[in-house]
């Protein structure tokens, strides 16, 4: 309505650029983590067949998700055969419940951060887009807490371990169907350095 | 022309001054379109306004003609086959009128008030009589005319529909942009209620949510999150300043924030060991109470605008559904048995009416709930509709549609007239701040 009489400012317009800049850099450190040697569908199990597009070979490996890796110990979780390779669990709808193929990958974390108290893992919430977005939100944090309750059963200390939910918010695959869905209700292992 | 002259009083009425918003502009401004018109919806003509001294910088009758059209409850005369722009009653053929079909005309003029500002006097006129039914009188400063042209539409709403209008109000909602899941900006909004006037009050690369506005419409409390800290934080900003304080903060769950009548208190969610509770945070004190410990979620608190009960989603039933407590955490009842599951309630401004998201069959439907006889009826289409919040009068209800192409719609409370608000880019959760006069 009325568009004719919005201002023109230019100026400002350029604020908003720099203003979002700046959000870039603080938030490419986490989040998002399209890592090599995760499993690619949430029915393809804990172990990645071959799927892991050459992100393997040592100096390429992509280290989202693993900053708070020891530099030595990251390709463990870039090899499609080590379990700690999974680095997100996929959860059925509605539901917190972990399945069982992933409960290899889960004890080899748990006992990773037990061999290693100083390292820290985030373990991010997430949710499809179907239900109201705050409720996801508290779905995706009981999500996330389901899987630290798992990785300290298996030898974490539940210090080492923090958790976030961003619910809808960030779906791994944008889109209004099964397969997008299926892969958006997870929760996402953050080794983070902060 | 033979016409009865009416000298009614006239009603006078001084602009506020609309508090100004410290911000950045937004892209784009949503689009209007009626998608659907109450099949009683009021003819008027609103005929251009006379100006004394010069043409006017704001179109005022066309602002009140857009305001009452986009309700749906009017169905408003194309000026294109107007004949001419009488300032006065005495000026009116009105035979020209009759012939038109016109039966409710407004006309009106602008004239210096010798302070820098106008006097717009205008009229409610019976075409069909011939005479005037109603007069009024409105002192604008030269910057407010457009909200004068919003008064001059809340003046005709009130007359016909009993309710004060809402087009001096204010939305606010969030907008994403970006093509992929990795690289997408979150913008905190502000708009007149029709979604013109677009200002940014925040913006990240981080998911923002869950806009709510103060009473007053002074503050917004929103959600924000820190991807690369893991953190989500429930703020509270301040729209003439900018100025934004945080009212609880950290990992798991901080959020969905509601504002009790008197803004002086927010109910809020948050999560301690993976389970989110409903909690207090008192404005003044910075005390924070928990009010629920069920052991399910609990979330997505709403004041009653008498301020004696929240109503929230739990799903300690196993589906979430919508219940009621009081301010204290205490005497929990269930409010919601149709459809799977009922979530995220907002309540109308004279507390008799619930609206809220509905899942049955395979769809999200907005759903409003009478709450003398818990009567539901479903106002919306689907199939994931999401965010409904009441319109400041209670006669609307503006909601989120997702899927596909991501908008904003509005419905009146009986489901009759329908508008969608819609940009390039996804626009979600509205919430509608108050009346603003």
């Amino acid at each position: 309505m009325d568009h004719s009489t919005r201002p023109a400012v230019r100026g400002l317009s350029i604020a908003v650029v720099l203003v979002a800049a700046a959000f870039t850099l603080t938030a490419c450190g986490g989040g998002k983590n399209t890592r090599g040697g995760a499993p690619g569908m949430p029915a393809a199990g804990m172990n990645d067949n071959g799927q892991s597009n050459g992100m393997s070979s040592g100096r390429d490996i992509d280290v989202r998700g693993l900053e708070g890796i020891p530099a030595e110990d990251r390709h463990l979780f870039t090899d499609p055969n080590n379990p700690l390779s999974t680095r997100t669990v996929y959860f059925d709808l509605d539901s917190s419940a972990i399945p069982s193929r992933f409960s290899q990958a889960i004890q080899a974390h748990g006992q990773y951060l037990a061999n290693h108290p100083n390292v820290h893992l985030r373990l991010e919430g997430n949710t499809d887009e179907r239900g109201t977005r705050e409720y996801n939100v508290a779905l995706g944090e009981r999500r996330a807490d389901s899987v630290k309750q798992a990785i300290v059963l298996s030898g974490a200390n539940a210090g080492q371990i923090s958790t976030i939910s961003y619910g809808e918010e960030r779906p791994a695959e944008l889109g209004q169907n099964a397969q997008a869905y299926s892969k958006n209700r997870r929760v996402d292992f953050i080794y983070t350095n902060n | 022309m033979t016409h009865k002259k009416l000298y009614l009083p006239f009603v006078r009425l001084a602009l506020l001054v609309v508090a100004a918003v410290a911000t950045l502009p937004a892209h784009a401004a949503l689009q209007v379109d009626i998608t659907q018109s109450s099949d009683s919806a009021i003819p008027i003509a609103i005929a251009p306004f006379a100006s004394q001294g010069g043409k006017l910088p704001v179109d005022i009758a066309q602002i009140a003609s857009q305001d009452l059209a986009s309700t749906g409850l009017f169905k408003t005369f194309d000026r294109a086959n107007m004949m001419g722009s009488p300032g006065t009653p005495d000026e009116v053929n009105y035979k020209n009128w009759q012939t038109q079909g016109v039966d409710n005309l407004v006309i009106g003029s602008a004239a210096p008030n010798g302070a820098g500002g106008y006097r717009i006097t205008f009229y409610l006129l019976d075409a069909a009589q011939g005479q005037s039914v109603a007069s009024y009188q409105i002192n604008a400063s030269a910057n407010q005319l457009r909200q004068a042209g919003h008064t001059v539409a809340n003046l005709i709403y009130q007359r016909f529909i009993g309710k004060k209008g809402y087009f001096l109000s204010k939305i606010s909602y969030i907008t994403v942009t970006g093509n992929s899941a990795d690289n997408r900006t979150f913008r905190l909004v502000v708009s007149d209620y029709d979604g013109s006037h677009p200002a940014t009050v925040y913006s990240s690369q981080d998911p923002v949510m869950s806009p709510a506005w103060s009473p007053n419409g002074k503050q917004l409390a929103y959600v924000a999150f820190n991807v690369y800290k893991g953190t989500s934080s429930v703020r509270v900003q301040d729209l003439s300043t900018g100025n934004a304080r945080t009212i609880a903060s950290g990992h798991g769950v901080n959020g969905a924030p509601a504002w009790s009548p008197d803004g002086s208190r927010i109910a809020f969610a948050k999560s301690q060991n993976g389970d989110t509770d409903v909690f207090v945070y008192n404005m003044a004190s910075g005390q924070t109470r928990q009010l629920t410990h069920s052991g399910a979620i609990d979330t997505e608190p709403a004041w009653s605008p008498d301020g004696q009960h929240i109503a929230f989603t739990s799903d300690r039933g196993g589906q979430p559904q919508i219940y009621l407590m009081n301010t204290q955490g205490g005497d929990v009842q269930r409010l919601t048995y149709d459809g799977k599951s009922n979530q995220r309630a907002d309540f109308s401004p004279d507390g008799k009416s619930l609206a809220f998201v509905q899942k049955s069959g395979n769809g999200f439907r907005i759903a409003v709930m009478d709450l003398s006889n818990n009567n539901v009826r479903v106002v919306s289409d689907g199939p994931l509709d999401d965010s409904p919040a009441f319109a400041p009068n209670g006669q609307a209800v503006i909601y989120a549609k997702q899927g596909g192409r991501n908008s904003l719609a509005t419905v009146s409370v009986d489901g009759d007239a329908k508008s969608s608000l819609s940009q390039a880019g996804e626009v979600r959760e509205p919430a509608w701040g108050p009346l603003g006069y």
